[in-house]
């Protein structure tokens, strides 16, 4: 039986994803700086 | 393949009772709703929404439950006493573990970590497996650091519960 699913990939695609968006411009300073 | 991981195991005994040392641990981590810590994780549009939605999880310390499996209550099933008392606590930090993770992806194996909490003839024992004695062998220092402080942790908030 499966107790728990973790998607634990989800956290750092969420990282890489930002750290793209900063590099094409998507993402303002402040943002990155709560980051 | 198979590889050999030697593996440090963390114990305290302490001679409080045995809900007593539980609610020491469980006052030191975040108690999130999972089923909402699921939905708003899921929905963040960007690492700093997701960032956000965890951080909503944790305690002062950095840390949140994830799971609370009752295993003593299997044990006592077989029995027909109420002892054992087992409670396996999954705790953690999704953000320590993308420190970790993004480093030595083998590091997902092995967080959230797990607290056990078990009463014996000598006192009520607190076990934690060490995560930088998981990833030591795969030698990066970056995720080192993390684990060896995701440690100490781990192991200052088991001797305030202990104690």
């Amino acid at each position: 039986m499966l107790f728990i699913q973790l998607d634990q990939g989800a956290v750092v695609r969420e990282e890489i994803g930002d750290d793209k968006k900063n590099r094409d411009g998507a993402v303002q300073p402040d943002q990155l700086q709560a980051i | 393949m198979i590889r050999k991981i030697e593996m440090e195991r963390f114990s305290l005994t302490s001679s409080k009772p045995f809900d007593e040392v539980l609610t020491g641990v469980g006052a030191a981590i975040g108690h999130p709703d999972m089923a909402e810590f699921g939905r708003s994780t899921h929905e963040a549009r960007s690492f700093a929404e997701l960032k956000s939605a965890v951080e909503k999880g944790l305690s002062k310390a950095g840390l949140m439950l994830f799971m609370r499996l009752d295993q003593g209550a299997v044990l006592q099933k077989e029995t027909g006493r109420d002892t054992p008392r087992v409670i396996r606590l999954l705790i953690g930090n999704p953000l320590i573990m993308k420190e970790m993770a993004k480093h030595v992806p083998d590091a997902g194996s092995y967080a959230p970590v797990t607290v056990l909490v078990d009463e014996r003839a000598d006192g009520v024992h607190l076990s934690y497996d060490r995560m930088a004695s998981f990833l030591a062998p795969y030698g990066n220092r970056d995720a080192l650091e993390v684990a060896r402080n995701l440690d100490k942790k781990i192991e200052d908030l088991l001797r305030q519960a202990a104690a």
